[in-house]
């Protein structure tokens, strides 16, 4: 790791930082596939709903994060649209920035959008294309900002990185851009800034967090529009949310703005509580210490008569988690407070930060299994007399195929599992799943099988 | 064919469905039995082309990748390339190995057949009667079905090489068949059931019936699922005749004909009453043997659907973004109803498109939201239409690849004349919804 030179491997915040020769992971071959830093920066952006997207790539590029419907959002007039420039043989040849200049006139001239975020990928990178230039000369054409990203898919072997491109794109040209009028603030404005995870979640974050009387006002990887994130800037307190790539987001804006961050999830009550807290705790404000302290009782003692019955079914079962990134950490807490036991987790793809995370969250008796394959989590979840596996991505069709019951955290849920609400949700979830009686059907054997 | 250039109307394109060519020769080899493809490009593309077919299926597919680092550009990337097929080779041993080149490796130069080449004369023996091979598929140019097709190819000059050109005696009884990709699993199982029907054995390929119509009888594998196993794939040279469905297939068709003079037919599609008659005279000639009385009664029942159905597709004009052999198909069927107006959108160039009946555009789904909102009464394609169909205020049917969000898209089955009825259902339903949206 380079000393001295402040390039993104250097994060002071980081706790991986003071290791020596130690950034990312090298990428290994196999079936382990964790997308790339172009789609992690895709994935980060896409959310900002109402600027226009513009992949400067081939065809196959725009593929890795868009048209998905957990991902579609209903917000701002170009949600949903993907715009590609769909780089051909010609262009590989003669290069594709004629063709990207024009593109952007196209969707500013017929979409109007506020903003166009202009990605750069691994085609656009060998071809030495100047897209910082060609943006450049965009905004002075249709006069809007044009912000390049550039995180091609080639520099790393995780999306993690390409959010942190992400935000830096964010720090340097959009954050800070816009302003509030005075009475449009409120006391209490926080910025959720973390990874995204479907639109349900952050609505129903932002809805908890406003009956405790606190606004949200942009949050950044979620369902928002460009000018919220322009002005993110004004918040009096950042939330780094279940993520551990936008850390240097929150370090950077803490350095400029003088904004005061902290980390914490809303997924189980102890974390939903310990996130209010830190909230209460950054804006020294008794009455609102006092609002939040009773909002907590309230919410936790209306959930207790509620999940006394779940509790009671869910009670000594026991759990095997085969699940990749924040995935594997942000569930620990609320799996074991509605009762489950957790025998193992299996991961394939966390960093470090990830394995600390999960540690922190677990009791003794749960064995951690780094660089996981199929075969040793069936082994790990039959050895144990396991219940349940809880799965995500692509890592479902593990146990389907072997007849286990699982639960997909990733894809399974018609809910959200964030908040109060959330615990609910997953509660129900998990009961219904164990409940399924395909389980038990998918075990039978045919008639002519004796 | 100047009118066949890509996105006339202009440059970049706006909601893309084009899939790209790596997707296609990754389904292909779904449809081989113990085959893994190997992705030589960056994470995210193998991770984009796994996601789009396991949502599609809703099963696991074989892929593996390569590993990529911004080094492998600069000095070049055998080792890479070796490691991973090194590892798939002592993890996995697969019958089949494709070391699938992406846009960034062609643009680097990679040399892949050479690494392979390299790669199975140091370990000739370990690998006998199997494949090893390498395919350039770049995301610049082509679409599914060419990736497809292209794959297809690819096996069936591999299997040739293998057990060489041989003028060994015919047996009349056998046939080969090559189902397009437009082909769900559950069309590729119909029409197995249809040809053995007749007395003939049928070795298809690829085989998608038996891997991605989801089954449990193998446990967790990293391997594909089903499909024509290789040792099998050697018949194919001896069989009497080659059936193709899709004009994408009569590359593979044409290179068995030459290697062993097997004639071949292509069929455009099966989907309809005159189509499905076509395949049926011609299996009839072939096998000499009579219809089974069950085909006999769904011509039946297709003609009275059709009857019932006249004026539900009465007048209609119906829209739809497609690979170009599935447009054909559909054109040619909704022909057959008496629709008003089909106006087409695909994703890539290809011969067949002129072939169809009103006109075919290259473009994306911005064309096709346009031609909704001139007027239509319903929107066929894949997932990734349903918000611009929305949008148009447009029924939406989802077909194609990929659809997301729908249980046993794979098991649909359009081809024969079960399959037509059961097509005809769905669209007529459809567009029955329109009809009462109006009314209310």
């Amino acid at each position: 790791m380079p000393k001295g030179r402040n390039n993104l491997f250097v994060e002071p915040d980081c706790e991986h930082n003071n290791q020596e020769k130690k950034g990312c992971v090298r990428p290994k071959p196999g079936g382990v596939s964790r997308g790339c830093p172009f789609a992690g920066s895709l994935a980060a952006l896409m959310p900002i709903a109402d600027a226009a997207h513009l992949v400067h790539g081939t065809a196959g590029c725009l593929e890795s994060g868009w048209g998905y419907p957990g991902n579609r959002i209903d917000f701002g007039s170009l949600s949903g649209y993907g715009f590609s420039t769909q780089l051909n043989n010609r262009d590989m040849t003669m290069g594709g920035e004629r063709k990207l200049l024009q593109s952007i006139g196209y969707i500013a001239v017929n979409y109007r959008p506020p903003a166009i975020f202009v990605y750069a990928t691994c085609v656009t990178v060998l071809l030495m294309e100047d897209i910082d230039s060609i943006c450049q000369e965009a905004e002075q054409i249709w006069g809007l900002p044009v912000i390049p990203v550039h995180s091609p898919g080639l520099t790393g072997s995780s999306s993690n990185m390409g959010r942190k491109l992400a935000g830096e794109a964010l720090m340097d040209r959009v954050i800070g851009k816009g302003a509030h009028k005075r009475e449009e603030l409120t006391d209490f404005d926080i910025n959720l800034i973390g990874e995204y995870s479907g639109t349900e979640e952050g609505r129903s974050i932002v809805g908890l967090l406003a009956k405790a009387g606190i606004r949200v006002l942009a949050q950044i990887t979620g369902e928002s529009r460009y000018e919220e994130v322009s002005r993110s800037h004004l918040a009096k307190v950042n939330m780094l949310v279940c993520s551990r790539s936008m850390i240097t987001l929150v370090r950077k804006m803490k350095d400029k703005y003088a904004i005061p961050y902290f980390e914490g999830s809303f997924y189980g009550e102890r974390e939903i509580r310990f996130a209010m807290r830190q909230i209460g705790f950054h804006f020294h404000n008794p009455d609102l210490d006092k609002r939040l302290h009773r909002f907590i009782r309230k919410e936790e003692e209306r959930l207790r008569p509620e999940l006394a019955l779940v509790r009671k079914e869910l009670k000594g079962k026991t759990a095997v988690l085969y699940t990749d990134g924040v995935d594997s950490w942000i569930y620990l807490t609320m799996l074991q407070e509605l009762g489950l036991k957790i025998a193992a987790i299996g991961t394939n793809r966390n960093a470090q930060e990830d394995l600390s995370r999960i540690r922190e969250r677990l009791t003794n008796g749960t064995q951690i299994i780094n660089d996981c394959d199929d075969h040793q989590i069936v082994k790990i979840f039959r050895d144990r007399k396991a219940d349940l596996m809880i799965v995500s991505g692509r890592n479902e069709f593990v146990p389907l195929k072997e007849r286990i019951p699982f639960l997909n955290v990733a894809r399974d849920q018609h809910a959200s599992y964030a908040g109060y609400e959330g615990v609910r949700n997953f509660a129900q979830d998990l009961l219904g799943t164990l409940e399924q009686p395909v389980w038990v059907i998918s075990g039978k054997s045919a008639p002519w099988e004796g | 064919m100047k009118a066949y250039r890509e996105n006339i109307s202009k440059l970049l394109s706006v909601n893309p469905f084009r899939v790209s060519q790596a997707v296609g020769g990754v389904l292909a080899l779904q449809g081989f039995f113990r085959s893994l493809p190997i992705i030589y490009g960056a994470h995210g593309c193998v991770e984009a082309i796994g996601q789009l077919l396991s949502q599609h299926f809703r099963e696991p597919v074989a892929l593996e990748n390569v590993t990529i680092h911004d080094s492998n550009l600069i000095f070049g990337g055998n080792d890479s390339a070796r490691d991973a097929l090194e590892m798939a080779m002592s993890r996995y041993k697969p019958d089949l190995t494709v070391l699938i080149g992406t846009s960034l490796t062609e643009m680097v130069g990679e040399d892949l057949e050479n690494d392979v080449k390299q790669f199975v004369q140091e370990r000739a023996g370990a690998l006998r009667k199997k494949l090893v091979m390498s395919l350039h598929m770049p995301d610049y140019e082509g679409s599914l079905e060419t990736g497809y097709a292209r794959m297809t190819e690819r096996v069936v000059e591999a299997v040739i090489g293998l057990y060489g050109r041989t003028a060994r005696k015919k047996r009349r009884n056998r046939i080969n068949l090559l189902p397009g990709p437009h082909l769900t699993p559950g069309d590729v199982m119909e029409l197995k059931e249809i040809i053995s029907s007749f007395g003939l054995e049928v070795i298809t390929l690829p085989d998608l019936s038996s891997s991605l119509c989801g089954h449990l009888l193998i446990g967790n594998t990293k391997l594909s699922r089903g499909g024509v196993p290789l040792d099998y794939l050697d018949k194919m040279l001896t069989s009497g005749c080659t059936v193709a469905v899709g004009g994408c297939m009569e590359g593979a068709a044409r290179l068995i004909e030459q290697a062993s003079g097997i004639p071949y037919r292509v069929f455009p599609s099966l989907t309809g009453l005159q189509a499905t008659d076509d395949f049926f005279e011609f299996l009839i000639k072939e096998s000499r043997s009579d219809v089974e009385v069950k085909y006999r009664w769904q011509r039946q029942i297709l003609l009275d659907s059709m009857l019932d159905a006249r004026c539900v597709y009465q007048g209609k004009s119906i829209i739809a973004a497609l690979e170009p052999d599935h447009l054909l198909g559909l054109s040619e069927w909704l022909g057959e109803m008496g629709v008003k107006a089909f106006r087409a959108v695909a994703p890539s160039a290809s011969p067949v498109l002129e072939s169809i009946k009103d006109r075919a555009i290259i473009g994306d789904l911005e064309d096709m939201e346009r031609l909704a909102k001139e007027g239509a009464d319903l929107w066929i394609g894949s997932s990734h239409g349903q918000p611009g169909a929305q949008r148009a205020g447009v029924t939406f049917e989802p077909m194609g690849f990929p659809v997301f969000g729908r249980l046993c898209t794979s098991l649909a089955v359009s081809v024969g004349y079960r399959g037509t009825t059961e097509l005809l259902g769905r669209v007529g339903n459809a567009l029955l919804t329109t009809e009462s949206g109006v009314r209310k």
